[in-house]
């Protein structure tokens, strides 16, 4: 009903529709535009920061936050302000990569598994059952230890954990777009599946995927911190976010700041996704619940 | 509904093996093998790893090892932990209780914070209370948990010196259940928000209100059982987030539990206890989920089994 | 009404004044340590330091070493060798029984050397360095054991203080096989009372035990009714149990609260200087480019180690200079002046062996090779290694760091394919220098400068026999000359260990090495 809403609307006015309400959505704007500057900070870190992010310089170590450093210095000296910029280049795909593998394997595999139904349909999505049995850090530190650790492996291991949740998403678009009158009447017209799925299908399925994404970066980061913290991330002294929360927590009584500001930082990204996936939902398709 | 059932549990056994076998192999790709986890505690020579890998049979083809845990399982015995010589099935039973009780626990946290903060923000839809509510719900999906944890101990425990941070019984449960339960609340809140609005937009509910009939007993009785079902679902779901959540807030708590267990196997490449940790979470995975899907039909006749 | 408050507030007193002067029996102290053991039988458990802190609880050594080096009597009550160091003869106590009831004899101690010997399945790290050693031991009588040893060992009794070999019931061991390990029985102040796996270890009081060593300065049972070891592993959790009130004694304080702790009046702060092989950096001599002694002395000079101390632990340890502790009396203090901090010297050093930047990347080449190493880094303990990685890079090194953990850090140093492994261990018996140094342990762990020359061996297996007390010294003066000499290593830091317990705590006894408490007369003030 929602889908077919959608598709009425899309072919009145394509897509403006759906840019006007993002753009009248509050919590979109706020989110979207943050993420916008977090990246583009990140992106030009190496510009803004005066500092070195991961030169030691011990004269100037566990300095409070001032006016030569607005976020202070760690136990090395180092500028936490230019670690946070710098650690967004490194944090950011820590949100994106594992996303976008879950997204893009489990979307192909859910309208595979939608659209052939039968014993396709039946042996996808009985993996996709014990797939999903797994609690994606239990999945992810099991990955880690056979790939080892590191942000990479970190990143492959959490994507491969979140598979299913996208497969049994868009199976479901799919089983409900299928019955839909324009593809049977494609198919009566002689039309090939790939040919039917390229042009009636992902377009359905985009939409929620599209809206669970934008969540899953939320969740990513977050995931991403807590492995860090169990010691499976990015090597020092490279700066990342989760790495440099979870090292802060050793100074939590010397410098409080250490860890407050990465940790800020993973709060505000992880809260500016969530905003964006509200408003795109509320934009795409207000009756979905992600 | 009792045919539902069966079928629901023939289903289930398929699901388990699958869980079992992909738990066997995964492990089995870990480089090294348990003589290779044991020489970074115990200086062993050649002789003594050839005659230790013939004892615990990892000469064997993979196939066979498999097919004998498999039978081992089947009778209880999860095999050995590498280090101590620890039976697996008796660390998984000492430590199972302790975690069952802390994701209840953040449950429970969860229920009671999450579905009267929707439930407020609903009724005042669009109001101030809504805003305010909705935004601390997105701040308490934002904040890593193991960073509140941390806090919540400086806070209550060394500051205020209200609640403790070790031991048994509730009081220690408080802070880490709390850590575990503040994003779970918050993503209840939301969900409970969003179907609660839904549901007090339906003709009957818009009829009783106009009526003048009681608001309260209206949001109760109506609305809010609407959203009895979504949530329990989403209880269900989040059971993995919860399980995984566990592993580091059991961790940042030095509780009892499954995950300090398989935190400390991992580091260890204890592939026994890995994988008998793995398995027995997925397993509860997939029997919680059972119980929700049954627990519908109880809660709401509308639902048939078919 | 008043007059029974008074008389109360006076008896109350009186009993603090008499308390002051008598320990008072009873209370639980609870022990926090960072990570729950895998056993707590001296037959299987490893290296890992709350093993060792558990069983001295339960298990008492043939003899004790108290923090001066003086050998006290266990459960040997007198002993004495032949003058060759390869026989030697314990009397053993009268009168002590096992916490099952069984009765220990010098027929016990025979049992116990025998496993060790014989037993092909798993053996200890502490109990396994004796174990090639043994050639036999026999009970002349109920109260004498009589073990004969392949080759000298002058400080065998260093070796039996170790508090990891205490005596088991090996009856016992052969008669429940091996579950025995989950009910450990011993001789010692505590019995065994359960471990709940993930939580904590507790032990009850052995209200048979009055025959404690001289080193306890103690009679009669234990004052504790039981001894409670958690295992925490966040070190900031683990503080703040201790802060609040719910853990008596905490191992392994992180160095960013020490001085904190030290102004804390609840508590007190106890340091000891830990014998053996400071913390340290092998150079890996097998291969390039630290195969070059020039590329090895650079790395000497330009390790600014008062940097690290003050960067990275706050100022509360002690530099370095080589291989050994200057706990030992064999400690060369010559060392210290060889390799000062000097980066001018090092830049010139590796200047004139040809290590030159010549396309201005920042890393010096020679021969089209470039100026790279990794340094292998055991997480949480080495922390050092990102100072050193930045002094290195400073002087045209293209230095990294490999983070490694568990099983892998084992691999890795091992693997001989890292330049500059991180490295520390900690031993009261100077002969311990062979496990370290010897080429017998390459490709195992922890010997990791791979130095192809026999020169070595024959120096360190030379050193271990030797009985003469000056000559001995003597041995390992140019033992750790020649390790620098060869610039095997990288001196860092003399390792301190920390430890806070509640002011009210009481009596407990550290052993000769300071990282291991007994509590068998601690109590509560």
């Amino acid at each position: 009903m929602a889908v077919a809403s959608n598709v009425r609307s899309a072919a009145i006015s394509p897509g403006r529709q759906v840019l006007t309400r993002l753009w009248r959505s509050g919590s979109f704007m706020v989110g979207f535009s943050t993420l916008v500057v977090l990246v583009a900070l990140s992106l030009a870190a190496p510009a803004l920061t005066p500092y070195n992010p991961i030169k030691i310089n011990t004269r100037e170590r566990l300095q409070p936050p001032g006016l030569n450093h607005p976020f202070g210095t760690d136990q090395m000296g180092r500028d936490i302000l230019s670690r946070v910029l710098h650690g967004g280049r490194l944090s950011l795909p820590m949100g994106v990569v594992p996303v976008a593998i879950a997204a893009v394997v489990g979307m192909m595999l859910g309208v595979i598994a939608g659209f052939y139904g039968r014993w396709v349909d039946l042996v996808i999505m009985r993996v996709a059952d014990v797939w999903i049995a797994f609690p994606p850090i239990l999945m992810a530190l099991a990955v880690v230890t056979i790939l080892g650790t590191g942000l990479t492996n970190i990143m492959i291991a959490l994507g491969i954990a979140w598979i299913p949740y996208y497969t049994r998403m868009a199976r479901g678009t799919v089983i409900s777009a299928k019955e839909r009158v324009y593809v049977e009447a494609a198919r009566a017209l002689g039309s090939q599946d790939g040919r039917i799925m390229l042009k009636h299908i992902f377009p359905n399925v985009l939409t929620p995927i599209l809206v669970m994404a934008t969540m899953g970066v939320a969740n990513a980061i977050l995931a991403g911190a807590a492995l860090n913290f169990l010691g499976l991330g990015a090597q020092a002294p490279a700066p990342e976010w989760g790495t440099m929360l979870a090292d802060g927590r050793q100074f939590i009584r010397l410098g409080w700041w250490i860890g407050l500001f990465p940790g800020v930082t993973i709060a505000v990204t992880v809260l500016a996704a969530n905003l964006a996936g509200d408003g795109l939902r509320d934009a795409l398709d207000p009756k979905l619940k992600v | 509904m009792a045919a539902y059932l069966v079928k629901r549990l023939a289903f289930t056994i398929p699901v388990l093996f699958g869980i079992t076998v992909v738990v066997f192999f995964v492990v089995a790709l870990i480089p090294g093998d348990a003589v290779d986890a044991m020489m970074t505690q115990i200086k062993l020579s050649a002789d003594q790893m050839a005659q230790l890998r013939r004892q615990l049979g990892l000469d064997d083809p993979l196939l066979v090892q498999l097919g004998r845990y498999l039978g081992d399982l089947f009778r209880g015995d999860f095999g050995r932990s590498v280090f101590g010589y620890h039976p697996v099935a008796g660390l998984i039973l000492a430590n199972l209780p302790a975690t069952v009780q802390l994701t209840v626990a953040a449950m429970v946290i969860a229920m009671l914070l999450g579905i009267p903060l929707g439930a407020l923000a609903a009724v005042r839809q669009n109001t101030g209370w809504d805003l305010l509510g909705m935004f601390i719900a997105l701040v308490g999906i934002s904040v890593p948990g193991f960073w509140l944890g941390l806090m919540l101990i400086q806070l209550f425990a060394v500051g205020l010196g209200w609640l403790p941070i070790t031991g048994t019984g509730l009081r220690p449960l408080i802070l880490p259940a709390f850590a575990l339960g503040v994003a779970e609340a918050a993503i209840l809140a939301r969900l409970t928000r969003a179907n609660m609005v839904e549901a007090l937009r339906e003709d009957f509910v818009r009829t009783a209100r106009a009526k003048g009939l009681n608001q309260g007993r209206v949001v109760w009785r109506h609305a809010f059982r609407s959203t009895v079902i979504p949530v329990m679902t989403m209880l269900g779901m989040q059971f993995g987030t919860l399980l995984g959540g566990a592993v580091v807030i059991e961790n940042v708590f030095a509780r009892q539990g499954l995950g300090t267990l398989v935190t400390r196997a991992v580091i260890n490449r204890d592939a026994p206890v890995v994988q008998g940790v793995v398995l027995v979470a997925a397993a509860m995975y997939v029997l919680i989920n059972l119980l929700v899907d049954v627990l519908y039909g109880f809660l709401d006749p509308r639902i048939r089994y078919e | 009404m008043k007059l029974v408050r008074t008389l109360i507030v006076t008896l109350a007193l009186g009993l603090c004044l008499f308390a002051l002067s008598q320990p008072t029996s009873g209370g639980t102290m609870v022990f926090a340590g960072n990570q729950e053991p895998s056993s707590i039988d001296p037959l299987l458990m490893s290296g890992n330091v709350n093993e060792r802190e558990v069983a001295a609880q339960m298990f008492e050594t043939l003899v004790y070493m108290d923090q001066d080096q003086v050998v006290h009597p266990g459960l040997a009550v007198s002993w004495s060798s032949s003058d060759d160091k390869t026989e030697w003869t314990f009397d053993v106590r009268q009168g002590v029984s096992f916490h099952n009831g069984d009765p220990f004899s010098a027929q016990s101690v025979v049992a116990q050397l025998e496993f060790v010997r014989n037993d092909e399945s798993l053996i200890g790290g502490a109990w396994g360095v004796l174990k090639p050693l043994l050639v036999s031991a026999e009970a002349v009588d109920e109260d004498t054991v009589v073990v004969t040893l392949k080759e000298p060992r002058p400080d065998l009794l260093t070796d039996l203080a170790d508090p990891g070999l205490g005596i088991t019931n090996i009856a016992h061991i052969e008669r429940v096989g091996q579950d025995a390990s989950f009910q450990p029985i011993g001789t010692g102040p505590f019995k065994f009372k359960e471990w709940i796996s993930g939580s904590h270890i507790t032990l009850e009081r052995n209200p048979d035990w009055t025959w404690g060593s001289t080193v306890f300065d103690h009679s009669g049972p234990a004052y504790l009714d039981e001894l409670v070891f958690r295992f925490i592993p966040e070190a900031q959790t683990r503080l703040a149990t201790l802060e609040t009130g719910e853990t008596h004694f905490l191992d392994l304080l992180p160095f960013a609260d020490i001085q904190r702790l030290y102004q804390d009046s609840r508590f007190t702060v106890t340091e000891f200087l830990l014998p053996g092989m400071p913390q340290m950096n092998y150079l890996n001599t097998r291969i390039s480019p630290t195969n070059d002694l020039a590329v090895r002395q650079a790395i000497n000079y330009a390790t600014d180690k008062q940097a690290i101390i003050d960067t990275v632990y706050f100022g509360l340890v002690e530099p370095a200079y080589g291989p050994l502790s200057r706990a030992f009396p064999e400690y060369d203090p010559s060392l210290e002046n060889m390799y000062p901090y000097d980066p001018d010297m090092a830049i010139q050093l590796l200047e004139e062996a040809g290590w030159v930047d010549s396309n201005g990347d920042g890393v010096r080449e020679k021969d089209g090779e470039a100026l790279s190493v990794v340094i292998v880094e055991n997480k949480s303990w080495n922390d050092w290694v990102y100072v050193l990685q930045a002094l290195l890079q400073d002087i045209g090194f293209d230095a990294e760091v490999l983070t490694t953990q568990g099983p892998s850090n084992t691999a890795a140093i091992a693997s001989g394919q890292y330049a500059v492994p991180s490295m520390g261990d900690v031993f009261a018996n100077v002969t311990q220098m062979t496990r370290d140094w010897h080429s017998d342990g390459y490709g195992t762990f922890p010997s990791s400068h791979f130095w192809d020359d026999p020169t070595l061996d024959e120096l360190l297996e030379d050193a271990q026999t030797e009985i003469d007390i000056d000559v001995r010294t003597e041995k390992y003066v140019n033992i750790q000359n020649y390790i620098m000499e060869n610039a095997l290593m990288v001196p860092i830091f003399e390792l301190f260990f920390y430890a806070a317990h509640a002011n009210n705590l009481d009596g407990f006894v550290v052993d000769a090495t300071g990282f291991y408490k007994y509590f068998a007369a601690a109590h509560f003030n």
